[in-house]
């Protein structure tokens, strides 16, 4: 029998760092594509910087950082008592600096098109700036940021580099799609390897289908 | 107690420089050629731009002196404002849009039903026309019972037989609102039409003579034309506009 839990943990991490992408996404692309601030191209270059690195040199950082000797591991010790490397929180923290630029990107062009008046159109009704970006600015974005949520989710549920080194294997906690399909491959089960890629491909074509719809529509 | 302001305002190529005065009930229409900042000056008036230097108060309340550190934000000057192009929120219906700032629904109902738009309430901003939205950009500023009302250009992008529609419309709530209202326009007709007092403006100040000049040309009898040494009247104008 095959264990499908590998598959609910992809579900589940790419679920949970799409929720939390969402908020700071959102905190980060408007300042970016509404205000002008000395730095701001060092700030985009550094969001953008994980498309460039190969995962598993972003990966090898973050073991760095959250090992139990580094600054971030030794504080979540002190904090919770416990390691940080090789949890499913890990894997969170993880994927959300891998995929930030999937969500930053598409959130700060949906927001550079939104017409400037009808933001001071907001202001001159009476409208704070937090009550303006989630009455107005908000609801005139909804393509980008369903864009944004759709490719975080697909890139987080193809992740491999970045969580084979800060996660490893660890059944249950740590050992996702990507990684039980790479073992059972290593362990010539092919047929545990074809059943988890073909349930992987129709529920990535899916998202994908309708990323690309949304993206027309924008 | 109306509005009242003395604004001054670097921009490039000149500076506003500028004082007004508009009554409750009374409409004072700025009138001058594009680009002579007219907006700027309603923009100042609205909080979305700060003058250098100046006094703004409206109904009693303060709302800039730049001498004693006063600033008020656009957020807490209870003012109406139908911006020249179309700046309905697009994503709400036409009655959602009235009500987006109103005390109560109720009041943005009714004036759905003054303005004569009330069967399009359903409809969104990109399904009516120009006039329509204007109307309902009228309806959004009003229903938050404004303290002031400012119009930038309101019927600069609508035909002639709407605009003389909205015209009248406008000059009937005048006397209904009791509340001073600031209008922005290029057209002279309108602005003569339109507002209880007239001020023109050209290049940031008040250019009376530019004003006089112009209706001197444009209403004069030929015969009467003829006699008036225009290049004289240009030098009038260079001297008060420069």
């Amino acid at each position: 029998m095959i264990d499908l839990v590998p598959l609910y943990l992809s579900a589940k991490l790419a679920l949970v760092t799409t929720a939390i992408l969402l908020m700071i996404g959102a905190a980060l692309a408007y300042p970016l594509a509404m205000s002008r601030f000395a730095g701001k191209s060092l700030c985009e270059a550094f969001i953008n910087l994980p498309l460039v690195l190969p995962p598993t040199v972003l990966g090898f950082f973050l073991l760095m950082l959250m090992g139990p000797r580094a600054v971030l591991g030794r504080a979540w010790q002190a904090l919770f008592g416990s390691g940080l490397l090789f949890t499913f929180t890990a894997l969170v923290m993880a994927s959300i600096i891998y995929s930030l630029p999937f969500v930053v990107q598409p959130m700060k062009t949906a927001f550079t098109r939104i017409d400037k008046r009808l933001i001071e159109n907001a202001y001159v009704l009476g409208l704070s700036p937090l009550k303006t970006f989630f009455r107005v600015i908000l609801p005139n974005s909804l393509g980008g940021v369903a864009a944004g949520a759709i490719l975080v989710f697909l890139h987080t549920l193809g992740e491999f580099g970045v969580i084979l080194m800060v996660g490893g294997s660890m059944p249950g906690e740590t050992k996702v799609a990507s990684i039980a399909i790479y073992e059972a491959v290593e362990a010539l089960r092919y047929q545990d390897a074809w059943i988890l890629s073909a349930l992987l491909i129709p529920t990535s074509y899916i998202f994908l289908l309708v990323s690309y719809r949304v993206f027309r529509s924008e | 107690m109306g509005i009242a302001a003395k604004i001054r305002l670097p921009r490039s190529g000149f500076t506003i420089d500028l004082e007004l005065a508009c009554a409750p009930g009374k409409l004072l229409s700025l009138v001058g050629p594009s680009g002579a900042g007219k907006t700027s000056i309603l923009r100042v008036l609205a909080g979305l731009e700060k003058p250098a230097s100046g006094h703004i108060t409206c109904g009693g309340f303060t709302w800039v002196d730049t001498a004693a550190g006063v600033y008020v934000p656009p957020q807490k000057r209870r003012l109406g404002y139908v911006f020249q192009e179309f700046t309905l929120f697009p994503h709400l219906t036409i009655r959602e849009n009235a009500a987006f700032a109103a005390k109560n629904r109720q009041t943005a109902d009714e004036l759905l039903k003054r303005l004569k738009i009330w069967h399009l309430r359903g409809a969104r901003p990109d399904k009516i026309s120009g006039g329509e939205r204007q109307r309902a950009a009228i309806c959004q500023a009003l229903a938050r019972i404004p303290r002031a009302l400012l119009l930038d250009e309101p019927f600069s992008a609508l035909d002639a037989l709407t605009r003389r529609n909205l015209r009248e419309e406008l000059k009937a709530l005048k006397t209904e609102l009791n509340i001073p209202i600031i209008h922005v326009t290029h057209d002279i007709r309108e602005a003569l039409y339109l507002g209880d007092e007239v001020l023109p403006v050209v290049q940031g100040k008040a250019a009376h003579k530019w004003m006089l000049q112009f209706l001197m040309r444009d209403r004069l009898s030929p015969a009467c034309r003829g006699r008036i040494d225009w290049e004289h009247e240009e030098e009038l104008y260079q001297e008060e506009t420069a």
